[in-house]
């Protein structure tokens, strides 16, 4: 059933019916959040219903990528720095999360 | 073959599907998704990359475009953007800080503006605490959770809508974290000291009145403990406690010695008794007959609760408790208020598994009819809503190029009420304040809307004695202490009339009109102040 991952990416055109490039990148940006935070709730919530694996992943992440933006850009001076490593994270959570789903 | 609930939705996929199967399911989870973000950003009429703010009806909003875009300028969150402080450097950045850079990030990577990226991100996260919580319900009520996601969609209208038009923003990038904790707080959850350590870390980083919810939670599970005499339970409670809150305090350190600074010594947001200047409208009786599931999930989970010792219902039962502050002088609650349909929806799937067993088969098939029935018959705001016309952004964009000075504003339609609407200057608006106005002889009484709290504190931590009194107090200045002024078309004769009084003065002395338009002129004054 992984392939359902696929329908994050069209919910932006959807919603945004009269951009479809910009809701390309919203989708792509969405699904991407989707997959990696499922593979993260699979990861901490192991015994967890899918969909709760799914959207507290999401929210997780979505607020611990806040904070190591802030992180980035207190330490740094730029927050775009920590794109590098936010996506080194997320491929190593997709990597464990995945397998262990 | 008889005809029965399954079938008559989950046959639209495929014939032969098993009742409530997964992709029925991810099917209306997509749906309310789908519905609810179109009701959110319904001032877009589905298109993005708009020349102008749309969705924008108060203040606020603007203020946390303004915080964004300057991140994106700066680079971090150092310091406070200088249009923030009449210009001034090296301030310490005090708001919540998560939202912000999150919207950074997201008009970086899709190239939508800024005034965008955070209206779609707060409507992603309005969705997201809806879904959490129904999920995290699901737990304990199976498939008749699902029966609660119709109430989801009430969040996109009137009054709750005004969580994302007025400019709540960083309330609700709190509460995503709020949410967060209600559900994991019941899960076996790997690592959850450290888990539940971090997650009220964000909420102390997002908004720190969701850290104190989330307290709140823990102190209604301190309470069932201490009423059932379950003294060994909570003294299991400790340690993973005090390794959560180890991880809150290290996370979170420097914001708390900036917060200690500013907020909790001078502020008023972190004063949840001052009076909240905002239609108080977002109750449980606006929820209107859901009201009714609602109080009868409460009355379900609170005999569970005390009858069977079941405390998975109390992280439900105290957002409903945490809805009811307002009444005993918590005014500020108000910004939770408005996500009722949202915090209040676990009970509605709680008073659905009331239902008859037999019936089960028909929960998602009744939620998917239930969500396109509410959406439909609801009224969302009409496309193109928004306070700032397209010719009034222009000149903001255009000032804001111009140069960082504070800008004077004689008269602007968008009233005293919402100044910091015009944040998005990137310079600090100076605005007349016309209740104290008795004539016009070269001064005006002026104030200056500013981010800064009273306890302005400079980024080493010591308080500023600089004289920032502009910021808060109404004060007579020369037009002349200004390099630009701006008149604006104004709904009362008597201002455009000593407007045009102050605007021939001006030009008769050498002032250059930068930026003309029928409804405001702006004059640059260095001319007839030299």
């Amino acid at each position: 059933m992984r392939w359902l991952f696929v329908l994050p990416f069209f919910v932006p055109f959807a919603v945004f019916p009269g951009s479809p490039l910009i809701a390309a990148k919203i989708g792509a940006l969405l699904g991407l959040w989707c997959v990696t935070g499922y593979a993260f709730g699979s990861f901490v919530l192991r015994e967890s219903s899918w969909d709760l694996k799914l959207f507290a992943g999401m929210a997780f992440l979505l607020l611990g990528s806040g904070i190591v933006l802030w992180l980035s850009g207190i330490l740094t001076g730029d927050y775009r720095y920590a794109y590098i490593p936010l996506v080194g994270l997320g491929a190593a959570i997709l990597w464990f999360g995945l397998k262990r789903s | 073959m008889g005809f029965n609930g399954y079938r008559f939705i989950g046959g639209v996929f495929c014939k032969g599907m098993r009742p409530n199967s997964r992709i029925v399911i991810v099917a209306l989870y997509v749906l309310v998704a789908v519905l609810l973000l179109r009701g959110i950003l319904a001032p877009y009429g589905g298109e993005l990359d708009n020349p102008y703010p749309l969705g924008y009806l108060a203040g606020d909003t603007m203020w946390h475009y303004a915080y964004s875009d300057a991140l994106r300028d700066e680079g971090s969150t150092r310091e406070l953007p200088s249009f923030f402080a009449l210009g001034e450097e090296g301030l310490a950045f005090f708001q919540p800080v998560i939202f912000y850079h999150l919207a950074a990030s997201f008009a970086d990577l899709t190239g939508v503006p800024t005034y965008e990226a955070t209206m779609i991100l707060v409507g992603f996260m309005g969705v997201l605490i809806g879904l959490l919580l129904v999920a995290g319900v699901r737990r304990i009520v199976s498939d008749w959770a699902y029966l609660a996601l119709p109430m989801t969609i009430l969040v996109a209208t009137s009054p709750f809508v005004q969580v994302f038009s007025w400019g709540f923003h960083i309330a609700v990038s709190g509460f995503v974290g709020l949410a967060l904790f209600a559900v994991l707080i019941n899960e076996k959850v790997s690592f959850k000291p450290l888990v539940i350590g971090a997650v009220l870390s964000f909420c102390v980083l997002a908004f720190l009145d969701a850290f104190v919810y989330a307290l709140a939670i823990c102190l209604a599970f301190v309470g069932f403990f201490v009423v059932k005499g379950r003294w060994g339970d909570m003294l299991k409670g400790i340690k993973p406690s005090l390794i959560a809150l180890t991880v809150v305090f290290v996370m979170t350190g420097w914001y708390f010695l900036v917060m200690s600074k500013t907020w909790f010594v001078h502020g008023s947001r972190i004063n949840w008794f001052v009076p909240y200047d905002v239609p108080w409208d977002a109750e449980i009786v606006s929820l209107g007959v859901w009201a009714v599931p609602v109080l009868v999930g409460l009355v379900v989970s609170v005999v569970r609760i005390l009858k069977d010792d079941d405390s998975r219902y109390i992280p439900y039962v105290s957002l409903f408790l945490l809805s009811l502050s307002l009444y005993i002088g918590l005014e500020r609650i108000v910004r939770y208020n408005f996500l009722l349909p949202m915090f209040l929806a676990p009970l509605v799937a709680i008073a659905a598994a009331r239902i008859p067993k037999r019936f089960a088969h028909w929960s998602v098939g009744v939620a998917f009819v239930s969500v396109l029935v509410v959406f439909f018959s609801s009224s969302f705001l009409a496309v193109g809503s928004t306070m700032m016309s397209p010719v009034e952004w222009y000149a903001i964009e255009e000032l804001s190029e111009l140069s960082d000075d504070p800008v004077l504003f004689v008269a602007h339609r968008v009233g005293t009420g919402q100044n910091h609407a015009l944040f998005g200057l990137k310079r600090t608006p100076v605005f007349v304040e016309w209740s104290e106005f008795e004539s016009y002889d070269g001064t005006l009484p002026v104030k200056a809307m500013c981010g800064v709290r009273r306890g302005i504190v400079t980024t080493s931590l010591e308080e500023s004695t600089r004289d920032f009194d502009l910021c808060f107090n109404v004060q007579n200045r020369d037009v002349c202490d200004f390099s630009t002024v701006y008149f604006g078309a104004f709904p009362n004769e008597q201002i455009n009339a000593i407007q045009n009084e102050i605007l021939n003065d001006l030009t008769s002395r050498g002032a250059q009109p930068i930026l003309q338009h029928e409804s405001f002129i702006v004059l640059d004054v260095r001319g007839a102040c030299s």
